[in-house]
C-alpha cells in the first residue's frame, strides 16, 4: 500500500448535507474548487444539477455566496459580477463560474466565447458529466460517441464525437486552460490555485462522473475517473496562452474497453463500435501528444508549497511563457 | 371494444403530432416538456422522419422554421425559460408565414421558477408574444385525449393559415398519466398547406394573396420557384420594403388571416345550464378541477354553467358571451397570481361580476372553486 502523502486543504467550505446523488463527480469538483479558492469567492451557477445540489435557500451547502443564473448566461453573469467588484475596488474576491457541460458546450457557448475573447478575469469551471443530467439524461454535445442517453437510445446511440471544448478555448488564446479529474484532487486543487493567481480568463474542464447518468455503482466514481485518464479518454493537461501544452500525468495506456465496460451507458456497444472509440481516442491522443512542446520544469510558487503538496508524486511540467506574464501584467493594470 | 393505454398529455401530444403528419421535431430538454422530446426521438426516426436534439431553444425553433420552409410539418416543445428564448424566432415565423407548432408545457415562473411545480403563468405571454399585437392561435388541452385532439387541430390550423401555433399545456396535464381509450380517440381530418401550382406564365410570390384574409400558397425554398423567406417588412413577393402600400397590406393581412378565420380556429367545450346563475370559465389543469367543483354543486341543486377554453387565442369572445347567457357572475379559474386570462374576460362583461379563483405554487382545489361560486359578493 502506498503512503498517502498529500493532505487536502482542511477547510470544508462545501458543507455536508447537500442534495447530490452518492458518488457525484460534480459535487467533489465543487468541494475541491472551494478548498482551492477559499471563502472569498462568489460562485455563479447556471441551471444544472448544481442548482439543486446546493440545497434550497436558506440551507445552502456551498459556504460561499451562490448566484444561480439563467442557463445560457454563466459567463456573462460572471463577467458582470467581476466588473461590479472591480468598480467597487474589490480585487480580492474570486469569481467562479461553475457550469455543467450543457451550459458550457451548448447553450452557454456564446457567452463563454465572449468572456474568453474579452479575457475576463474570472475562473470558469465546467464539470462535465457528458449529458443534461438535471433534466433526465439527454444528450449534449459533450456526450461521447456511442453513449446511451434518453435521447440517444441504445438502438441508435450517439453517432457524433464529443465536441472538443479544449481546442475551442485554446483557439481563444486564454492565459490558462486545464483539464482536471476528481481522481486527482491534488492536481485539481493545484490547477485551480494557479488559475486564481493568473489574471484574465481561466477555464478548467473537469471530468465528473455521474452514477445514475452513466449507469455504474457510486463507489466506482473515482475508479472510472482514473481509468478515463489511464485510457487517454480524458488526458490531464495544461495549456498556457492557448499555445503551450503540457501533460500533467502520463497515462498508462490501458485499453479504452476497460473504461467502457464499467459503464451501463456503453453496454449495447459491439466490438466494432468499441474499436471505433479506441481508434478515435488513439488518434486524438496522437494529435494532442504532438502539441506538447519541450517543457522546462519550473519551481513551484510559494503558494503551492504552503499546501504541503507532495513534490515527488507528479512532476508538473508547467511553463509560464513570457507572453502569459505580459498579458497578466497588462490586465492587472 | 375499449382499448385502454396509460398515457400522459406529453405522450399524447407526440402521438397527435405524428397522426397530424409531423415529420420533423427539434427538441431541447426542459422539465416538464422533455417527455415530448423523448417520445419524438423514440418514434420519428423509426418512420424515416427526423427528430434532433438542438443545442438551445433558439436553435430548436429555428430548425423547425427551416424544415417547415422545405415543406415539412415541424414541431418543438419547451417550457417558460425556453419559450422566452424562442420569441424572436416565433415572431420571424409569423412574419414569414411559416406553419409550425410549439408545445409550451408551463411550469411555475417567472424565470427558472419551479421546474417541477405546475403553473399557468405563460398564458398572456403566449397570446401576446408577437410585437405589433398579431394573434397566433393558442390551444389549451386539459386531458391526454384533448392533448391528442388539439395537437392535430394545431397542425391543421398551422398548415391552413400558414402560421405558428402554440399548444399551451401545463405540468399536470403534460406529466400526469391516465387511462386513455384509444378506440374512442377523436378522429380528425388532416389538413396540408396549399401548394403553389404554376399555371401558364404565372410567377410565384412567397406572400401573394388577393383578399387580406387569404393565405398565400406555399412553395418550398430551394425548389422550382424562387422563394424569398424574410423577417424584414416585405411586399407580396418578399422584396424588402419599409412602408410601401403593398407592405402595409401584407402586415394587415398577417392580422386578418387569423382574425377573419377565427371560427375555423376556435374549439370550445361548453356545458351550459339553462338559467344558470354562474358560469365557471377555465382551461388546462384548472379546467379539470373546475369540472369537479361544478358537478359537486350541481348535485346540490345549484345552476352553474361551465366553459373549458380549449382555445385561448384568438379570444373566443362571441362563444364565451353566448355561453354566459344571463348568468350574473363569471368565475375564472386559473393557476396564476393575478388572474391573467380573467383580464381578457372582464372586458367582455361590463355588466357582470367577474371574479377569479387563483393560486400560485400549488394547485387549486374543487373546494376553492365551490366557495367562490357560492360566495355572494
Ligand atoms: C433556457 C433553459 N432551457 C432549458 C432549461 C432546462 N434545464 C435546466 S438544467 C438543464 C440541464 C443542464 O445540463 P448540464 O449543463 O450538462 O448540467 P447537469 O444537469 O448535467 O449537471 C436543462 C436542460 C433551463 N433551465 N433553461
Ligand atoms: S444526476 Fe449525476 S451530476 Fe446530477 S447530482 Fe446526481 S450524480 Fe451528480
Ligand atoms: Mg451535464
Amino acid at each position: 500500500m502506498g503512503q498517502i502523502k498529500y493532505q487536502l486543504p482542511p477547510d470544508e467550505v462545501l458543507a455536508p448535507g447537500h442534495f447530490a446523488c452518492p458518488g457525484c463527480g460534480a459535487t467533489l469538483t465543487m468541494r475541491y474548487a472551494l478548498k482551492a479558492l477559499g471563502r472569498k469567492t462568489v460562485v455563479v451557477i447556471p441551471a444544472c444539477c448544481w442548482s439543486v445540489i446546493d440545497g434550497p435557500v436558506p440551507y445552502s451547502a456551498a459556504g460561499v455566496p451562490v448566484f444561480h443564473t439563467a442557463f445560457e448566461t454563466a459567463a456573462s453573469t460572471a463577467s458582470g459580477v467581476k466588473a461590479g467588484l472591480d468598480a467597487q475596488g474589490d480585487h480580492e474576491t474570486t469569481v467562479l463560474a461553475f457550469a455543467g457541460d450543457g451550459g458550457t458546450f451548448d447553450i452557454g457557448l456564446q457567452a463563454l466565447s465572449g468572456a474568453a475573447e474579452r479575457n475576463e478575469d474570472f475562473i470558469y469551471i465546467c464539470y462535465d458529466n457528458e449529458a443534461y443530467m438535471n433534466t433526465g439524461i439527454q444528450r449534449s454535445s459533450a456526450t461521447p460517441f456511442g453513449a446511451w442517453t434518453t435521447t440517444t437510445p441504445a438502438v441508435s446511440p450517439k453517432a457524433e464525437k464529443k465536441k472538443n471544448i479544449i481546442e475551442i478555448l485554446a483557439a481563444h488564446r486564454i492565459p490558462y486552460l486545464a483539464t482536471a479529474s476528481v481522481a486527482y484532487p491534488d492536481d485539481m486543487i493545484a490547477k485551480i490555485r494557479k488559475a486564481k493567481d493568473i489574471r484574465g480568463f481561466k477555464f478548467i474542464h473537469v471530468f465528473s462522473p455521474c452514477p445514475p447518468g452513466w449507469k455504474f455503482e457510486p463507489e466506482d466514481s473515482i475508479k472510472i475517473s482514473r481509468m478515463a485518464i489511464e485510457s487517454k479518454v480524458f488526458p490531464l493537461i495544461e495549456i498556457i496562452d492557448g499555445i503551450d501544452y503540457a501533460l500533467s500525468k502520463e497515462p498508462d495506456g490501458i485499453p479504452v474497453r476497460d473504461y467502457i465496460k464499467m459503464q451501463g451507458r456503453f453496454r449495447h456497444l459491439n466490438d466494432e463500435q468499441i474499436g471505433i472509440i479506441q481508434a478515435n481516442v488513439t488518434e486524438d491522443w496522437e494529435r494532442l501528444r504532438a502539441k506538447f512542446a519541450p517543457t522546462r520544469k519550473v519551481s513551484r510558487s510559494r503558494r503551492d508549497e504552503s499546501t504541503g503538496e507532495n513534490k515527488s508524486s507528479q512532476t508538473r511540467n508547467v511553463t509560464r511563457t513570457k507572453n502569459a506574464r505580459k498579458r497578466a501584467q497588462k490586465s492587472r493594470g | 371494444m375499449p382499448k385502454f393505454k396509460i398515457r400522459n398529455g406529453n405522450q399524447m401530444i407526440a402521438e397527435g403530432a405524428i397522426a397530424a403528419g409531423c415529420k420533423f421535431f427539434a427538441g431541447y430538454p426542459i422539465t416538464p416538456a422533455s417527455g415530448i422530446y423523448k417520445s419524438m426521438i423514440d418514434e420519428l426516426p423509426k418512420r424515416g422522419d427526423v427528430a434532433i436534439g438542438a443545442p438551445d431553444e433558439i436553435s430548436a425553433l429555428a430548425f423547425c422554421v427551416g424544415a417547415s420552409q422545405r415543406g415539412f410539418k415541424a414541431m418543438t416543445a419547451t417550457s417558460g425559460p425556453g419559450f422566452s428564448l424562442m420569441i424572436e424566432t416565433l415572431q420571424y415565423a409569423v412574419m414569414t408565414e411559416t406553419p409550425l407548432v410549439i408545445a409550451l408545457v408551463q411550469r411555475l415562473g417567472p424565470s427558472t421558477g419551479g421546474a417541477t411545480q405546475g403553473g399557468q403563468g405563460d398564458v398572456l405571454l403566449a397570446g401576446n408574444a408577437i410585437g405589433g399585437g398579431y394573434t397566433i392561435p393558442v390551444f389549451s388541452p386539459s386531458t391526454p385525449v384533448e392533448s391528442f385532439e388539439l395537437t392535430i387541430h394545431a397542425f391543421n390550423v398551422a398548415e391552413r393559415l400558414r402560421t405558428p401555433v402554440i399548444l399551451l399545456t401545463d405540468k399536470e396535464v403534460g406529466m400526469t398519466s391516465e387511462n386513455v381509450d384509444y378506440s374512442a380517440l377523436p378522429q380528425s381530418g388532416i389538413v396540408d398547406r396549399k401548394l403553389f401550382v404554376r399555371s401558364n406564365g404565372e410567377t410565384y410570390g412567397s406572400y401573394r394573396f388577393l383578399l387580406p384574409d387569404e393565405v398565400p400558397e406555399f412553395a418550398p425554398i430551394g425548389g422550382r420557384e424562387k422563394v424569398t423567406v424574410t423577417g424584414s417588412a416585405h411586399d407580396k413577393s418578399g422584396r424588402l420594403q419599409k412602408n410601401s402600400p403593398e407592405t402595409i397590406e401584407v402586415l394587415r393581412h398577417l392580422h386578418e388571416k387569423v382574425v377573419a378565420n377565427s371560427e375555423e380556429i376556435i374549439r370550445l367545450d361548453i356545458d351550459a345550464v339553462d338559467g344558470a346563475d354562474v358560469i365557471v370559465i377555465s382551461y388546462g389543469v384548472s379546467a379539470r378541477t373546475s369540472i369537479e367543483a361544478v358537478a359537486a354543486l350541481r348535485a346540490k341543486g345549484e345552476r352553474v354553467s361551465f366553459c373549458n377554453l380549449r382555445t385561448l387565442f384568438p379570444i373566443p369572445e362571441k362563444e364565451i358571451k353566448k355561453a354566459a347567457g344571463n348568468a350574473k357572475k363569471v368565475v375564472v379559474v386559473e393557476e396564476n397570481i393575478v388572474g391573467l386570462y380573467r383580464t381578457q374576460i372582464e372586458r367582455l362583461f361590463p355588466d357582470k361580476k367577474v371574479s377569479g379563483v387563483n393560486a400560485v405554487g400549488k394547485m387549486i382545489t374543487p373546494g376553492d372553486i365551490e366557495k367562490e361560486i357560492l360566495s355572494k359578493n
